[in-house]
């Protein structure tokens, strides 16, 4: 049966070998080094997360962050919305938030817009809303995910089932990709995240 | 095979059996022969002890690494875990890329190469699935939230591309699921103008080049499943518009329509049975008596449904009984599969009326002694029917 085998030639195998192999690794180095330079260089925001449904809070080895910057307030919405043309479902829309220092602290959303504001803080967000149908709006910044490990995550539900204020520090690159720096309970740093 | 008979035919020189010159011709048609594609071979192998041995083996291997790595997670460096992943992905395709081309050079020279595809196939195969845990790790060290469709879509293109640099199956057809994944996961996937089909028409592309060049069979039909499922959502917008349009239609238009096809149906069968050398060759190709037959259905179907409101269903009904007794009369004797089909026309037809009618005007005692009426003729008719086509069938045989 195996007298059988016969092979064809396969031309410049081992030189595609090694481009398939640089490809790959070139992706995952792109991927590292793309988040890495958002926490070396990035602006630091300071993010509140609110307590959401413990059922929600875990699956699987991360935290799932609730933010509220992801609910503006009304009147931020309303005037975004007058600046749209047109009445239409918007799906998956990219959508430039502008984050102000608020007076607690935190930092807090001080417009929206679909092209790049001039600000000096901006996040970049993704939101699925109809102009003005109740005012409201949700918007995903792509850092709701906290990956830690299973002894960790449960405890970090606890307290924020108690009620400890949770905190988010952020680096914010220039086009407003947002990269998680920090993790804070109550003022005292649960986790730091490292370069590399 | 080939060795074999390469032996068997130096076994007939040596005993002259074949002069020199045959045994060239011989030996040269055999090695031409037995250049098939990869595929082919895989095929050809089929089971082995061995293979499932080194599945197993391959099985437990990752395995044991995913648990040492699970349970020592917060132990492991980044860089370390990263470096590893790094390592299975070079380690993976280079080591592949070596076994086949020593494997190559081995049975340029003589020697055997059994399994050495295989083996290459399940090196290329680490190394991709290596890249896939690089993507998911590097996610979670950076708490990356993307969704599993948009992670597909890098899956997708790295498993792409470098399955098509070294020519692997494996590679390629877990390319084309993410593809797929991704694809129909996507916004618009109906939209075949949108950057989004042409990306994934890229990856089925280079999955079908790859597939040309192994001459892989099994490839080529996954790349054109994975099209076919691509163009999938854009199907089913046309016909959901063609649907709609449909409804719009007045009634005489849609009467007009499907009359016009029931009357081609009966006319191709027609000519099938009285005149076929009339019939032009692509009709002959295209619309044979089987086609016709389940064209004539459709549209007493949808006779059935255009009428269906109102109480002209003694229409359709007796559309549906004549075209089942033309169908046995012309072609049920030469066609077992559209007599029985024509045989539950029939009977379905008279069931219809016979629920829509009659069973309203009668009591269930009188409706059973009916029914049993109804369900002898029918089975004498059908008992003679068939006598009479058994009878038929024995004379053509006998003629012949």
């Amino acid at each position: 049966m195996s007298d059988t085998a016969v092979l064809n030639p396969k031309p410049y195998l081992f030189a595609a070998a090694l481009l398939s192999s640089l490809t790959l690794l070139g992706v995952i180095a792109w991927m590292v080094e793309s988040r890495a330079q958002i926490l070396r260089n990035g602006q630091e925001a300071v993010l509140k997360t609110e307590p959401i449904d413990p059922r929600d809070l875990l699956r699987g080895r991360y935290v799932r962050l609730n933010y509220a910057i992801q609910q503006p307030a009304r009147e931020v919405v309303l005037s975004f919305f007058k600046t749209l043309p047109e009445e239409r479902f918007y799906d998956d829309q990219e959508v430039f938030v502008a984050l102000d220092l608020g007076d607690n602290g935190f930092h807090e959303v001080s417009s929206i817009s679909i092209g790049r504001p001039s600000a000096p803080l901006i996040l970049r967000a993704t939101a699925s809303f109809t102009p003005n149908v109740n005012g409201t709006i949700r918007l995903d910044y792509g850092i709701g995910r906290f990956y830690t490990n299973e002894k960790l995550a449960p405890e970090l539900e606890r307290r924020m089932r108690e009620g400890e204020t949770t905190t988010v520090i952020v680096a914010v690159d220039r086009v407003g990709n947002a990269q998680i720096k920090a993790f804070q309970q109550d003022g005292i740093d649960i986790v730091t995240e490292r370069l590399y | 095979m080939r060795n074999r008979i390469e032996r068997q035919i130096n076994d007939w020189l040596k005993r002259g059996v074949v002069d020199e010159a045959t045994a060239d011709v011989l030996i040269a048609d055999v090695r031409q022969s037995a250049s098939v594609s990869d595929d082919q071979q895989t095929q050809k192998q089929g089971f082995s002890f061995f293979k499932v041995l080194v599945g197993f083996a391959a099985l437990s291997f990752v395995a044991g690494i995913l648990l040492f790595i699970a349970a020592n997670w917060d132990a492991i460096p980044r860089l370390a875990k990263v470096a590893g992943i790094a390592a299975l992905i070079v380690g993976g395709f280079l080591s592949g890329s070596l076994l086949r081309t020593t494997a190559y050079a081995r049975q340029a020279a003589g020697g055997s190469v059994r399994y050495a595809a295989f083996l290459e196939e399940v090196l290329y195969t680490i190394g991709g699935s290596a890249y896939v845990g690089g993507v998911a790790l590097v996610g979670q060290m950076y708490h990356l939230p993307g969704s599993l469709d948009k992670a597909m879509f890098g899956f997708a293109v790295g498993l792409t591309v470098s399955g098509a640099l070294v020519r692997s199956r494996m590679v390629i057809l877990g390319a084309l699921v993410c593809a797929v994944w991704w694809y129909l996961g996507s916004n618009s996937p109906a939209n075949l103008f949108s950057v989004n089909f042409v990306l994934f028409a890229g990856m089925a592309a280079a999955g079908m080049f790859t597939a040309q060049l192994r001459q892989d069979r099994l490839l080529r039909r996954a790349c054109f499943l994975a099209l076919l499922l691509g163009f999938g959502p854009f199907v089913f917008t046309v016909l959901d518009a063609v649907f709609d349009a449909y409804r719009e239609l007045p009634l005489f238009v849609k009467l007009l329509l499907w009359h016009a096809l029931l009357l081609a149906s009966v006319a191709m069968m027609w000519l099938h049975r009285y005149r076929s050398e009339s019939v032009p060759v692509f009709a002959m190709r295209f619309l044979g008596v089987g086609r016709s037959f389940v064209l004539g259905l459709v549209a007493v179907m949808m006779l059935h449904f255009v009428w269906s409101e109102s109480l002209l269903l003694i229409v359709p009904i007796g559309y549906g009984v004549v075209f089942s007794v033309f169908s046995l009369v012309v072609h049920g004797a030469n066609h077992r599969l559209l007599r029985y089909a024509a045989y539950m026309v029939f009977v379905v037809e008279i069931a219809i009326l016979f629920g829509d009618t009659i069973i309203g005007l009668l009591n269930s005692s009188v409706v059973l002694i009916v029914l049993s009426a109804v369900l002898a003729a029918l089975a004498y008719f059908f008992y003679r029917i068939e006598r009479r086509f058994n009878s038929e069938t024995q004379v053509e045989g006998n003629d012949v």
